[in-house]
């Protein structure tokens, strides 16, 4: 251990406007883990020159928070952080000095002021994202005939419950997968990987606990015919809101 | 496939899995290797890869250009040029000028997280302190400062550049830089509250690093300090040139636990030559005396001493370059030891911790150490046999090393034991004999001789720091034709005017 510490509490100023920012895990990113991520925003920034809210104590930490970002391997068009700084700035500058400090791949797709938010508490995670309550998924399966996977789908849609297990950090789970599973369809839009098909399916699944993830679903429609994904699916969360504003997304 | 850094120095082992090997410092090699290579390539890549490798020797150690043959006994008989134009010995690269080369200007950061989080700005390179021990200290001769504005502006772009929040001011021995004190009341005012951290690494015994360290974390955490003692009694600091008294070490931890630092830990090895059990069982008589110190003079009995222990490997280029390891058993035994002795006492136990490291991957490392080309097969052989990231404990097999080097070493007069736990003397060549960095072969045996000879025998044991004593000789300076660069320059930091500011303020 190197002798090691902070230079100081700063004297900690008042948040005077807070940011939601909406951005990206594009390309091999979605590899990186969200605390990974966590990180590489508090570098960027500080590599922005962002006026950045500090909490008080021995170990200041940057006022940014997160709601719970996509499984590390998922890629992202619909991730969310707020932003605390000690002095207002324009939502597009702050954008733009974002995704220059930032590395390729975390991209900030917008930055929007959270209004009613200037009075310095700092708002809870409900009222900064609005209401997260579901996720919009895509899921490529590589090497799966779009008619196996249509047949699939329905059947899967058909079934009251879809028991699946994942290991976790405390041992293997077993949990529904279906209720949480609000639509899911085939996308008319075919896809080939080399010379292979790709299945691609569309679903909104609901935010819950234990979380059910779009590899939970894969994990029960596996046990159908034909659905065996010749190398790992690819998955990307196109949108996050509350459940009605996702309604339809996932039905043909 | 080109090698470089600290481990370079004996390559040999090695030697079959590189083209070639830079001897020191890279920052103007690497341009004289790429100048090489662009003209070659110019004029019509003549004489294939060898013919590129002919032109870089002398820039670069080329192993193929060198044969080594044996005594029937195991020893290297020579080791010479294969052919016409190659020189016999290959020297180390200095730089003069740190202050020209100011990098990593904007180092890769990388997305996963990484042991050290932070920006590291080298403020010396090079170490006269003398430790008998250290590799790093003997090949990194002589001493060169970045100056203070240098330093400075470094640390102002990094931060800005990284993003990283925390800056280490890194080099074999921090405090020795003829201006750490401008340097470390600067950089604090610089960035006093910006949340940028800074830090020192483990230091010297010395109360005034406590000051240092002070300043650096004004009113911040004063969670821990970490210092180098290295061995357990005052007769094993002589030997190995750590020249520090007990009561040195008191009083600097007295000084650390009055103002504010809750933890200090202390580094030490075990195995050093001549070391006895009672040498290794001393550190619990030091440990205890710091707790005792720290209590009184902090006034509570929460503070904390952590023992950090791991078995020596003798290093190429140093004076311990002859010594004898100690076997496995025999380190491992003096730990557990120690051990029980910290956990004996049960006024003191709680607060002293104790790390330690096993001694069997340390027999691994002084075959990888000071191994010639025959260790070559041996790696090969690890490496079919599954050998990956051994350094990792929960990888490494010894038994798996043990095999691989009795079938790869089976048609040799030599073992594992005879690279490791092997006295060499004087007139054995030893594998990196030909590789130069700059020390006087003589004055490293000289050493070795006063640090094992008996004391009261009228050598003089002590080698004191050639910054602020006389030179001892030890070669590298008229070798290299280098000096030594440090300050100091006078000048200050004006942080707030002259360093951007990064973080919230």
């Amino acid at each position: 251990m190197p002798v090691s510490a902070n230079t100081g509490p700063a004297p900690t100023r008042p948040a005077v406007q807070h940011l939601v920012v909406r951005y990206a895990k594009r390309g091999k990113m979605r590899f990186a883990s969200h605390r990974d991520v966590a990180r590489a925003f508090e570098r960027g920034v500080r590599k922005a020159g962002l006026p950045i809210a500090y909490s008080a104590g021995f170990t200041p930490h940057p006022k940014i928070s997160y709601p719970g970002g996509a499984p590390t391997g998922v890629a992202s068009e619909a991730e969310y952080l707020s932003l605390a700084l000690t002095a207002r700035q324009a939502e597009t500058q702050v954008c733009q000095r974002l995704n220059a400090a930032l590395p390729d791949g975390i991209d900030v797709i917008d930055v929007t002021e959270l209004e009613g938010a200037s009075g310095g508490a700092s708002p809870g995670a409900g009222t900064a994202f609005g209401q997260l309550e579901a996720s919009e998924w895509e899921v490529v399966l590589p090497g799966v005939e779009p008619a196996a996977a249509g047949r699939a789908v329905a059947e899967f849609l058909a079934r009251d419950e879809a028991p699946v297990e994942r290991l976790t950090d405390k041992g293997v789970r077993r949990f529904d997968a279906r209720a949480a599973v609000l639509e899911m369809r085939v996308s008319e839009h075919s896809a080939a990987i080399g010379n292979e098909d790709c299945a691609i399916l569309r679903m909104v699944v609901l935010h819950t606990a234990p979380a059910v993830r779009p590899e939970d679903v894969v994990t029960a429609l596996r046990g159908q015919d034909g659905i065996a994904p010749s190398s790992p699916p690819m998955t990307t969360r196109l949108a996050q809101g509350p459940r009605a504003l996702l309604a339809g997304k996932g039905t043909s | 496939m080109i090698a470089g850094g600290h481990a370079a120095f004996n390559p040999e082992p090695v030697a079959d899995f590189l083209d070639a090997v830079v001897l020191g410092d890279g920052e103007q090699a690497v341009l004289a290797i790429t100048d090489v290579i662009r003209e070659w390539k110019r004029a019509g890549r003549p004489g294939g890869r060898d013919g590129l490798l002919l032109r870089l020797s002398g820039i670069v150690y080329v192993p193929r250009f060198y044969d080594v043959t044996y005594h029937a006994d195991g020893r290297i008989s020579n080791v010479i040029p294969n052919r016409p134009g190659v020189s016999p010995t290959v020297s180390k690269h200095t730089v003069m000028d740190l202050d020209a080369w100011p990098y990593p200007r904007k180092p890769i950061v990388p997305v996963a997280e990484t042991v050290h989080e932070r920006y590291s700005v080298e403020i010396f390179r090079g170490c006269t302190r003398g430790c008998r021990f250290c590799q790093a200290g003997m090949i990194t001769r002589p001493v060169r400062e970045r100056s203070i504005t240098t330093i400075g502006s470094m640390v102002a772009e990094g931060v800005a550049a990284s993003g990283f929040s925390e800056v280490g001011l890194l080099s074999l021995s921090s405090a020795d830089h003829s201006e750490i004190n401008e340097i470390a009341v600067d950089l604090a005012d610089c960035y006093e509250g910006t949340n940028v951290g800074l830090s020192l690494p483990s230091t010297r015994v010395d109360a005034f690093n406590v000051t240092l360290a002070d300043e650096l974390s004004r009113n911040g955490r004063r969670s821990g300090l970490t210092f180098a003692p290295e061995g357990g009694s005052e007769r094993m600091r002589k030997v190995i040139n750590k020249m520090v008294t007990e009561e040195d070490l008191i009083r600097t931890v007295t000084t650390a636990y009055a103002s504010g630092w809750r933890q200090v830990k202390l580094y030490f090895m075990c195995g050093l030559p001549t070391e006895t059990d009672e040498d290794v069982m001393a550190i619990a008589g030091l440990a205890r005396k710091v707790i005792a110190a720290g209590r009184e003079a902090s006034g509570r009995r929460d503070i904390r001493c952590t023992v950090s222990i791991g078995g020596f490997v003798p290093k190429p280029h140093t004076p311990f370059q002859w010594a004898a390891q100690f076997p496995p058993e025999v380190v491992d035994a003096r730990l557990r030891a120690l051990g029980g002795a910290l956990r004996a006492d049960r006024g003191y136990g709680k607060s002293i911790g104790y790390r330690y490291h096993d001694g069997q991957p340390g027999m691994i490392e002084g075959l990888l150490s000071r191994g010639d080309r025959r260790v070559g097969g041996v790696i090969l052989a690890a490496w079919r046999a599954g050998a990956r990231f051994d350094g990792w404990s929960e990888y490494f097999s010894f038994e798996r090393w043990q095999r691989c080097a009795e079938e790869a070493l089976a048609g040799e007069p030599v073992d594992l034991a005879w690279y490791t736990t092997r006295e060499r003397d004087y007139s054995e060549v030893l594998p990196w004999d030909h590789l130069d960095a700059g020390l006087d072969r003589d004055w490293l045996w000289q050493d070795w001789q006063d640090s094992i000879a008996p004391e009261g025998s009228g050598f003089a044991g002590e080698v004191e720091d050639c910054r602020w004593t006389p030179c001892y000789e030890c070669g590298v300076c008229p070798a290299m034709g280098t000096e030594i660069q440090v300050g100091p320059t006078g000048e200050r930091l004006d942080g707030r005017r002259l360093l951007p500011v990064v973080g919230g303020r």
